[in-house]
């Protein structure tokens, strides 16, 4: 690196205001940028303009205390306890939703960052492994989030059976499908599904798997939730234009494809697994209103949807397209 | 994060935090959005990540850059000249406070020197505020509701001075002499006569209604009273004092600079515990003024007498040949000297305090008395008060006894 480039992040940084030196500031702004390769593929060389632009791209004062924290200074660890300290407790709690095991979950993440675990007799800090993408304080509230999601999945297999009863049988109206129906018709929605963007799909599962309000979604993905609402409704069209096109591709009638549509939905994936339908935190694959609306071609659409991605489950390394490919 | 949780299927909590924060390129953005379309966990993730953020104050939530551009949207914006107004009310709070803050300052000010000043004017309270009689005669008239706002200072710190003796001074004696304070100048006030035209505000008048409606038992009592005579008057309780003089016209005030002979002669520092002296006037003739006699002689004496304390003197009282003085901390000197004409050649013996409280003023009963059973003591009489305005009689400056003669 071009010490010129040195200097202008050492003054953009700021870091000299909580006691790191120069020296140190240096070596860890050489390993992030040698960590990386700048941000470019591995064994390509950057150039000096290259490597200016990919520490312009990361939070470097970020990054740099992070890089310090990891490397035991402790005056960064000082500064890092009075930027996030309280913050970072507070987001536990938010993220918990209980005080008691929000701080909780904020101590043991604190030891954890302190390096407290060790491997092959090193001290294991996970601030290594911030790579300044994103803020420390956002990759902060993500992995307390990891930690918070994870330790609920693994108490939640825990518990019994028993509590996760699905409730609820098929209304009258939802008519009966034959098994090669219902395999045409699990094909056909994988396909219908993925033919849409990544971030419709997205869209999709958020709204009628998770059950997120459109305002939630909107925050999430930083848009209004009124685009949301407008990127829904033409989503949810396109996927039940598709689903018809795909079903008559296969020799269904018009008539006999809009039928198709109010198969009860748990009949087009009884292969599923149970116990990793279980896995999902949301525990409850259909809703209520869903199954009591199967008429509707709207709900229909959304209980097919959610039978679509307990399809997903049984292959949860593969993203949609692929499986569509295959089911191609 | 945990690597064998994500090892090969999830995106690393520094890609979902860009993601959640919109900082991802979009090619990028759609893998991460693929993913997360087939995986609970890392959309719950997400969703928790951001409730957070949401929960967290906007001053850690927004980036830098968001910063930066609300910043610019600030400046540019339609509310920019929202500035002009804003800093408007700003500079108008500004000089209400200034304004505010002298005043007060002026007033304490003139409170704390009339507390600290010569008993003998404690007991008599003028008509006009503390602030009315020592400012300066050209901020007098230039800053009427700065009077009246004393005036009514003054109103309302008078039971509490009356409680506390050394507050007294808060209601001021309708002249005063001021010397030797604000770093030693030699510039004196003394509160002037009512033939200024000028100074017949309504002000005065407002105080003299109000004063009149306090006191209404005593509306018969004289309307100008010097200080000096009252205090030397035995048959008068020191609250009646009080009464007698702020039954004087509010008009018969005004304050004058006056260029003390003592002050011209001898600078006096402005040594702490020193008080400035105030001392009653006797009107003269077309609105001009003198120092009464007898005032100028105890300013005089109390400014030359050196105590063995080395603190000046307080009140000074002199009769039968013995001068007894209280200095400003509260202790009585008895000098039995006849024959030492110089105040600062007599020789002083301190008298044990049999007392309680402060002594604040001592002074002879006798002298300048018309109270003709006074006058037909035998012996001479000293009176001595405390802060708390208890007496205290003795004949012979050494032994005292409670209760004088005159409150009897």
């Amino acid at each position: 690196m071009h010490p010129s480039l040195l200097d202008e992040l050492w003054r953009e940084c700021g870091a000299g205001r909580w006691g790191l030196e120069r020296e140190q500031f240096d070596k860890i702004v050489l390993l992030a940028g040698i960590g990386q390769n700048f941000g470019l593929e591995a064994g390509a060389k950057a150039t000096h303009a290259q490597q200016a632009a990919f520490f312009r791209n990361v939070k470097l004062a970020d990054l740099v205390l992070a890089k310090a924290c990891a490397a035991g200074n402790e005056r960064a660890w000082e500064e890092f306890m009075a930027r996030y300290g309280q913050p970072l407790t507070r987001a536990a709690i938010a993220i918990s939703r209980s005080e008691t095991v929000g701080r909780d979950l904020a101590e043991a993440f604190y030891a954890e960052l302190y390096g407290l675990n060790t491997r092959a007799g090193h001290r294991n800090c996970p601030l290594d492994s911030y790579r300044g993408r994103g803020s420390l304080l956002g990759w902060l509230r993500t992995t307390l989030a990891q930690r918070f999601v994870d330790h609920y999945r693994r108490t939640f297999r825990l518990e019994s059976l028993e509590e996760q009863t699905i409730e609820g049988g098929a209304p009258d109206s939802v008519a009966q499908a034959e098994p090669s129906m219902l395999a045409m018709l699990s094909e056909a929605v994988q396909a219908a599904l993925g033919h849409q963007p990544a971030e419709e799909r997205l869209l999709l599962a958020e709204y009628f798997v998770d059950g997120r309000t459109l305002a939630e979604i909107g925050k999430l993905l930083g848009v209004h939730e009124a685009t949301i609402s407008r990127r829904l409704r033409r989503a949810t069209d396109s996927v039940r234009k598709q689903l018809l096109r795909n079903l008559k591709q296969r020799g269904l009638s018009r008539k006999a494809a809009e039928e198709a549509l109010g198969t009860d939905p748990r009949d087009v994936d009884l292969k599923i697994d149970v116990k990793k339908l279980l896995q999902n935190p949301k525990g409850e694959p259909f809703s209520k209103e869903a199954l009591a609306n199967g008429v509707s071609s709207k709900e229909t659409f959304a209980v097919l949807l959610r039978s679509d991605m307990r399809e997903s489950l049984k292959n949860p390394g593969e993203s949609l397209p692929e499986q569509a490919k295959s089911a191609g | 994060m945990t690597p064998t949780i994500q090892f090969g299927m999830h995106p690393d909590a520094d890609t979902l935090t860009a993601f959640v924060e919109q900082l991802l390129p979009a090619d990028e953005r759609e893998q991460v959005a693929a993913h997360m379309s087939t995986c609970t966990r890392c959309r719950e993730v997400a969703f928790l990540a951001h409730q957070a953020g949401e929960a967290e104050p906007a001053r850690l939530a927004v980036p830098p850059g968001a910063a930066a551009q609300k910043t610019h949207g600030w400046r540019l914006g339609g509310w920019r000249w929202a500035w002009v107004p804003a800093g408007v009310f700003a500079v108008l709070v500004g000089v209400a406070t200034v304004l505010h803050f002298r005043h007060e300052k002026t007033e304490t000010q003139m409170a704390r020197n009339s507390a600290e000043s010569h008993p003998l004017q404690q007991a008599l309270p003028g008509p006009g505020s503390a602030a009315q009689r020592t400012m300066p005669q050209r901020e007098r008239r230039n800053a009427p509701v700065q009077q009246e706002n004393g005036v009514l200072r003054a109103e309302k710190e008078k039971p509490v001075a009356q409680k506390n003796n050394l507050a007294i001074g808060a209601v001021a004696p309708p002249i005063a002499v001021q010397r030797g304070h604000a770093g030693g100048a030699n510039h004196s006030a003394v509160t002037a006569s009512p033939q200024d035209p000028s100074l017949d505000g309504s002000i005065e008048n407002h105080q003299q209604q109000s004063e009149n409606q306090r006191d209404l038992n005593q509306q018969n009592a004289q309307p100008q009273q010097n200080q000096f005579e009252s205090s030397q008057n035995p048959n008068e309780s020191l609250r009646g004092q009080r009464v007698i003089s702020r039954l004087a016209p509010a008009s018969a005030s005004k304050t004058v600079p006056v260029e003390t002979e003592e002050a011209k002669a001898k600078p006096v520092p402005a040594a702490p515990g020193l008080p400035p002296v105030e001392l009653s006037y006797s009107p003269g003739v077309e609105g001009s003024f003198e120092l009464s006699s007898a005032a100028t002689m105890l300013l005089k004496t109390t400014a030359k007498i050196a105590l063995p304390s080395g603190a000046p003197a307080l009140s000074v009282a002199s009769g039968a040949g013995r001068t007894i003085a209280i200095d400003t901390s509260g202790v009585l000197f008895l000098s039995e000297d006849q024959d030492q004409h110089r105040d600062q050649d007599r020789h002083w013996v301190r008298v044990a305090t049999q007392w309680t409280g402060r002594a604040v003023r001592v002074r002879n009963l006798q002298a300048g008395t018309k109270d003709a059973a006074l006058q037909a003591l035998p012996v001479t009489w000293f009176e001595l008060v405390n802060d708390k305005l208890e007496s205290w009689a003795s004949a012979d400056g050494k032994t005292w006894i409670a209760e004088s003669p005159a409150v009897k």
